[in-house]
């Protein structure tokens, strides 16, 4: 899941950006509403933790450009230090999903990401489950039937993608796009990489392969919603 | 003197004698209609007892018959001519008037006078009755907008200052209390918004900070596996952040302590708070390789507190050498213009760009956001200023354009000798000072477009001239 963070405050917003980081997510950081306007039109972001109040273009001009002029399907956290309810109000009649009011904690913050981003798949908790395979984004455990799952953040953020979108087939460049940041290069075969050495960590023995890979088109995780 | 000294005896009477009626009696409007009714009918009681009086008097004194006639017939007597009798040797003498006659019109007098006092009675209760009514419908009449007063002052909250009496009616005492009473709500309204936005800007100020610290702390904590790198990198962001609140709680501590009028505390020297405080800044100012100039006299005296005039030219200071572009010039300047002195610092820098220059005084102004935040500023520097300034009765100037500098004046009443008082001068001089004052930091505000002190010291002495007042009154 790839998420943008936009706050002006750039301690805030690269704290944030580690956090969500190892949660595996994969972030990338811009500290104005011109930036964010920017990276939103080159990269589609499955969310956005956007502070209200910015120099120039804020929050606010930022979630109704991306929802009125785009149709942008980003998820919008909005974080701000205004909490009277006009401002709330506001802020979700913009086309915010959800409004986060500062200082806020950390663990809510990552709850509240959680949530949007599972908002319109099937799975209404924070587990998911195709298959044999069990995913608890909440407490990071991933198991396959009775056997845990040690995975690396990147494999988490991938099989999590690819649990959140099981049966369809994606392409190389999607994964690139969602669960990569703007820091990868996408001329390495990173992405091939990590496929295979999540592929390997699912399947082991002889258990059925759960990971296939359709040639020129992508990968599809089989199995479906139970 | 007399009068105002023997009010307060009056009042305190009165107030005995409120304390000693009965309860019911409270009510201001029975009070009145029954006062209105009292002399109403002592008045009439008395026109009716003098009328009554004279009466009396001139029915006594006077009889009706003077005197009386005997007629006397004669010889031959009297022959009827038509309905009139003709007596031909009649002859008529004067006579007493007899007793009888005296009695009946003593009578008839008497009885005339208790009629007349009967009459009276009857019409002394009934005109009671009628001025008790009319006093009741008058006091009602005239007590209804304070009933209307009342029920405002009752609705009013201390949240919610937004309610007025307006009342309508004649230019009167009460249309004068109401007015009164809402240009007071319309003052608490204004001073009570000022101070919710004040606690709104400043805990929006304070919540970046401590968002900044919380969710490091809480990124950090959550990993048990940090590299010590990592977590040292936190905890110097923490720390960062951490100061910045300190500097903006000490600068809104300063800011509302000085909400409360300056302390007019001695009279002080314009030009040592110059040179004291460019001595306070020669080493800031040479870290960053910048030449700061000393141009005041001494002797410009202004009556104000001396920390709170340090502090005011301290602010403009640390500005001035903080965004001073290396290598140039920060002059520090006090001089003496009519019947006001000013201090000013005047940079270099990059100066303010005209849409900005209104609100460079306003709380939590920041010219880069970024920047401040970085170097941990509050934003309520030049507030405090432009504080101070007023708090002395004086006022804050700017003049700048982009990319030549600016120039930041304190405005101050100057002071003609150190034992001169603020009432050494009658009131109406110094209002038509400050008037003058303000016209002057108005025109400067809107961007006149001068380039330093020099240029408005010019100005300005231009304006003091007398024959340049008129002109300027006009333009107001």
């Amino acid at each position: 899941m790839r998420v943008l963070v936009v706050d002006d405050e750039v301690d805030l917003a690269l704290a944030i950006a580690r956090g969500l980081r190892r949660d595996g997510y994969a972030v990338d950081v811009v500290h104005s509403g011109e930036a964010a306007l920017d990276a939103t039109a080159h990269t589609s972001y499955d969310l956005l933790c956007l502070d209200l109040s910015m120099p120039g273009i804020d929050g606010r001009t930022v979630c109704r450009t991306l929802r009125q002029e785009r149709g942008d399907p980003a998820k919008v956290l909005m974080l701000t230090a205004r909490d009277t309810v006009e401002d709330r109000v506001a802020g979700l009649d913009d086309g915010a999903d959800d409004y986060l009011v500062k200082p806020f904690a950390f663990p809510e913050l990552a709850a509240r990401v959680r949530m949007l981003l599972r908002r319109d798949t099937p799975h209404r908790a924070s587990v998911l489950l195709v298959g044999p395979v069990r995913l608890d984004t909440a407490r990071h455990v991933v198991s396959r039937g009775d056997r845990q799952l040690d995975l690396t953040a990147k494999e988490f953020a991938l099989l999590r993608y690819f649990m959140s979108h099981a049966g369809e087939v994606i392409s190389q460049e999607r994964l690139l796009e969602h669960v990569w940041d703007e820091n990868a290069d996408p001329f390495t075969n990173t992405v091939r990489v990590t496929v295979g050495t999540l592929r390997r960590k699912l399947t082991t023995g002889d258990e059925e392969p759960l990971l296939e890979t359709i040639v020129g088109a992508g990968y599809r995780l089989l199995g479906g919603a139970p | 003197m007399t009068p105002r000294g023997a009010a307060p005896a009056s009042l305190g009477r009165a107030g005995r004698l409120a304390d000693r009626l009965p309860p019911w009696t409270g009510s201001l409007k029975l009070r009145l209609a029954f006062l209105y009714s009292a002399v109403v009918f002592g008045l009439f009681a008395l026109l009716i007892a003098g009328i009554y009086l004279g009466l009396s008097q001139s029915l006594a004194q006077q009889p009706i018959l003077d005197r009386g006639v005997r007629v006397d017939p004669g010889q031959p007597g009297c022959v009827q001519v038509d309905r009139y009798l003709y007596c031909p040797d009649a002859t008529v003498t004067e006579v007493e008037v007899p007793n009888m006659v005296r009695l009946i019109e003593k009578r008839a007098n008497e009885r005339a006078l208790d009629q007349f006092k009967r009459y009276s009675f009857l019409a002394l209760g009934g005109m009671f009755l009628v001025s008790l009514g009319v006093g009741w419908a008058l006091a009602h009449r005239a007590l209804l907008p304070i009933g209307r007063i009342i029920r405002v002052a009752r609705r009013i909250q201390a949240t919610d200052l937004s309610q007025r009496i307006d009342l309508e009616g004649p230019d009167d005492e009460l249309k004068e209390l109401a007015d009164t009473f809402d240009g007071m709500l319309g003052r608490l309204e204004g001073a009570w918004e000022n101070q919710r936005t004040f606690i709104h800007e400043a805990s929006h100020e304070l919540r970046n900070p401590i968002a900044v610290i919380r969710t490091n702390v809480d990124v950090a904590l959550a990993d048990e596996e940090a590299p010590a790198d990592e977590l040292r990198e936190s905890l110097e962001v923490v720390g960062r952040a951490a100061e910045r609140m300190g500097v903006l709680v000490d600068d809104l501590l300063t800011y509302a302590r000085r909400e409360a009028p300056a302390a007019r505390g001695t009279v002080v020297d314009l030009g040592e708070v110059a040179a004291r405080m460019a001595a306070q800044f020669e080493a800031p100012a040479a870290a960053r390789h910048i030449h700061l100039a000393l141009q005041a006299s001494v002797g410009l005296l202004a009556h104000g507190d001396p920390v709170a005039l340090d502090q005011a030219l301290a602010n403009l200071l640390a500005n001035a050498t903080r965004l001073a572009p290396e290598g140039s010039t920060v002059t520090v300047s006090a001089g003496r213009d009519g019947p006001w002195v000013w201090m000013a610092v005047t940079d270099e820098g990059p100066g303010i760009a005209a849409e900005e220059q209104a609100k460079v005084f306003e709380r939590f102004w920041k010219g880069d956001p970024a920047r401040s935040r970085a170097e941990g500023r509050s934003g309520l520097g030049l507030t405090i200023v432009r504080q101070i300034a007023r708090g002395h009765g004086g006022s804050v100037a700017l003049q700048s354009a982009a990319g030549e500098g600016s120039t930041f004046s304190v405005w101050l009443p100057a002071q003609d000798r150190a034992g001169d008082g603020p009432g050494g001068r009658s009131d109406s001089t110094d209002k038509a000072d400050r008037s003058d004052k303000v016209d002057r930091a108005d025109r400067a505000d809107k961007g006149a477009g001068g380039k330093g002190p020099s240029d408005r010291a010019s100005a300005s002495a231009n304006l003091a001239d007398p024959a340049a007042r008129p002109s300027l009154g006009s333009a107001r």
